[in-house]
């Protein structure tokens, strides 16, 4: 399982996807010039192996979304880099990008062109690569829809005649008409119903075994990561606060960060009573909010919130280091 | 948490709820004869998937539906009086005063144009309370007590802001304060935390938990998080296409639901999966909830459900009632054993 530490086999030839030191800046610009740096990723660095699923975790403004477009190359990173099979991503052919890597949305509403049909929709990826018939694009488009548990009688219908669930399945063939081998879902279940959203999970997890996809899976429910990731990436602010495998950092989280999300995150009392007790007191309920990424605080971002934070966290950037075993950006975690 | 069993006085009984909309496909009954009461500070969540009728439950309790809904109820009586029967300007003091709500989306919920102080003030302009004078100055003082106790930090500069300078969570807390500013003795609370994230949520629930105590208030949360329900509610009713499907003590709808739907949808949280390991296969629901338009016959879960056999197709099960001591039911032919 633990995909991301162990040195790699003989047979890994490294891992399918690296970020190195990724930072993504954005200048506020005024009328009177620029006037001030938005530091939406700053320094993130992970892999993710071959048929593995990394889940990015973290709230609303901690750079998830930024990296899902930085990874994909909708955005260009300020600084550090994105490797592909060993390959920068700018390095690669074109069509050859395209077959890298995809993404999944998440809104099932917002992310489809309500005046195309289904089948051209999934095989919008295959028209504009070109070389194909009408007919062709839809034949194939039409197994696909086959493969992610959509009648290929639908073909023909338009986006609002599909329920939210089917709509979901819809983004996810179009994502792999390509045959990518890195997709990137960002918050792919958060839009729907807990019956719909493990419809849609046992899909992804199907997927991955017969195509043998990795996922860079962005959320915010832990409990899902927890059910589907091998290794876990915690981000706070732009940087990686804690990095692991999936039972490190939901078994043995060592970042008050971390311990903040597991605690705050509401249990089911028949199954998690037990968890619920153990979780210390200190981390439930934690004061104040995320700050502006504008003015972030001086030396750890999260030491105005955190339990344990000391006179040096508010000085003192701290880096990632290793802690049990993976990585954590903490002067106090043991 | 748990309450004691002795029957509480009852604050709101509702009895036979139905809902149906005047629409282009016909008449729609969007809510089913739904029976619920709630006494005096208790607290029940309400859960289930889009669609099932809990949000125009609570719009229903406030008397804010459409004007092309038609409401009808055996009872639908708050502290006795029974709410269908008043008229508006009666209804009007008792909505936003003894009985007021907090939305699921704070960030429109609150007027763009006014501020937080305006907004406040507002409330207790049209419900003045006990102890708040009834001048700008008093109303003022009362405001700032109010942002103060939702845990605004620096709250006299507070009523100043507009809402766009606000974040979710501060949002949610202006939103709960102007619910709480007529000391209501119920509030209903609509998914309000769904648009927040679990830090923040945690905070507003932890706070939600405080001001009842407060206040005395009762409450009902509505959710689709079973989670969120184990931690808050004593009592729970489970909602499917309109209808009541199944309530009880959470403890015993989660631990042992007796029906079909409760048990199902707990086992589509990949909580529930743990010990089956990382990336085992979910149980899920097949299908999707019905048409309102176009209902089932029998047992409106029927098409999805795994237990069906012949009455559930064509007969709609009856409520059956476990004891008369606490309000324990479920809407179902073949109910399961309770073990689980």
């Amino acid at each position: 399982m633990s995909s991301l530490l162990d040195s790699p086999g003989p047979a890994a030839a490294g891992p399918l996807l690296e970020v190195r030191d990724l930072r993504k800046h954005y200048p506020l610009r005024g009328v009177f010039g620029t006037h001030g740096l938005v530091k939406a990723l700053d320094g993130v660095s992970f892999q993710l192996a071959e048929k593995k699923t990394l889940a990015v975790v973290g709230e609303s403004g901690c750079g998830k979304s930024t990296l899902a477009r930085v990874l994909l190359g909708v955005e260009d990173a300020t600084d550090g880099s994105v490797l592909y099979g060993g390959a920068e991503r700018m390095a690669l052919a074109p069509a050859e990008r395209l077959r890298m890597v995809q993404m999944i949305f998440q809104d099932p509403y917002g992310s489809l062109n309500p005046r195309k049909r289904a089948w051209q929709i999934i095989g919008e990826p295959l028209a504009v690569r070109g070389g194909l018939s009408r007919a062709e694009v839809r034949k194939q488009a039409e197994e696909l829809m086959l493969k992610v548990g959509l009648r290929p009688e639908y073909s023909e219908r338009y986006p609002h005649m599909f329920s939210g669930g089917q709509r979901q399945r819809i983004g996810i063939a179009r994502a792999l008409m390509l045959h990518p081998r890195v997709l990137i879902c960002d918050e792919p279940v958060s839009a729907l119903d807990v019956s719909i959203q493990a419809q849609v999970l046992n899909l992804l997890l199907d997927l991955q075994q017969e195509m043998g996809l990795s996922y860079v899976f962005i959320s915010h429910d832990l409990s899902v990561v927890r059910h589907l990731a091998d290794d876990v990436a915690v981000l706070y602010l732009g940087r990686l606060a804690e990095l692991g495998t999936r039972d490190q950092i939901f078994s043995d989280p060592r970042h008050p960060y971390t311990r903040v999300l597991l605690a705050s995150t509401p249990h089911i009392k028949a199954t998690g009573a037990k968890e619920r007790a153990e979780a210390d007191p200190r981390f439930r309920g934690i004061k104040g909010e995320l700050p502006s990424p504008l003015n972030p605080p001086t030396g750890c971002a999260f030491h105005k919130r955190c339990p344990l934070a000391t006179e040096r966290c508010s000085r003192e950037l701290p880096l990632l280091r290793e802690v049990g075993g993976r990585q954590v950006a903490c002067h106090e975690a043991v | 948490m748990m309450r004691s069993m002795a029957p509480l006085q009852n604050l709101l009984r509702v009895e036979d709820l139905t809902i149906e909309f005047d629409t282009r496909k016909g008449l729609v009954r969007a809510l089913d004869r739904v029976s619920f009461s709630l006494g005096e500070g208790e607290t029940l969540g309400i859960v289930g998937e889009s669609g099932c009728g809990k949000s125009i439950t609570s719009l229903a309790l406030m008397g804010l539906l459409a004007p092309n809904a038609r409401v009808s109820a055996k009872h639908l009586s708050f502290d006795g009086r029974e709410l269908l029967k008043m008229g508006e300007r009666e209804r009007q003091s008792i909505r936003g005063g003894q009985m007021s709500m907090i939305f699921q989306d704070p960030m429109t919920s609150l007027n763009p144009a006014f501020t937080v102080g305006f907004q406040l003030e507002e409330v207790l302009k049209a419900h003045p309370q006990k102890g708040v004078e009834p001048t700008k100055d008093g109303r003022r003082k009362r405001a700032v007590e109010l942002l103060d106790q939702v845990g605004i930090p620096d709250a006299a500069r507070r009523l100043n802001s507009h809402p766009h300078e606000l974040s979710g969570g501060l949002s949610q807390r202006v939103m709960i304060a102007m619910a709480v500013a007529s000391r209501p003795r119920l509030l209903i609370a609509d998914e309000p935390t769904t648009a927040l994230d679990v830090t923040i949520q945690a905070q507003i629930l932890d706070l939600l938990r405080d001001l009842q105590r407060a206040y005395k208030m009762a409450l009902i949360l509505i959710t689709h998080d079973l989670g969120v329900v184990s931690e808050m509610a004593a009592r729970t009713l489970v909602m499917y296409a309109g209808q009541a499907v199944e309530t009880g003590l959470t403890a015993e709808v989660i631990g042992k639901p007796r029906h079909p739907y409760t048990s199902g949808l707990l086992e589509c949280l990949p909580a529930m999966h743990l010990k089956d390991g990382a990336k085992s296969r979910l149980s899920s629901i097949t299908g999707l909830v019905p048409d309102l338009a176009a209902r089932p016959t029998g047992c409106q879960f029927h098409p999805r459900c795994a237990r069906s056999q012949e009455p559930c197709w064509q007969e709609e099960p009856s409520w059956t009632v476990a004891d008369s001591t606490v309000t324990k039911g479920w809407r179902c032919h073949f109910p399961l054993e309770g073990t689980k």
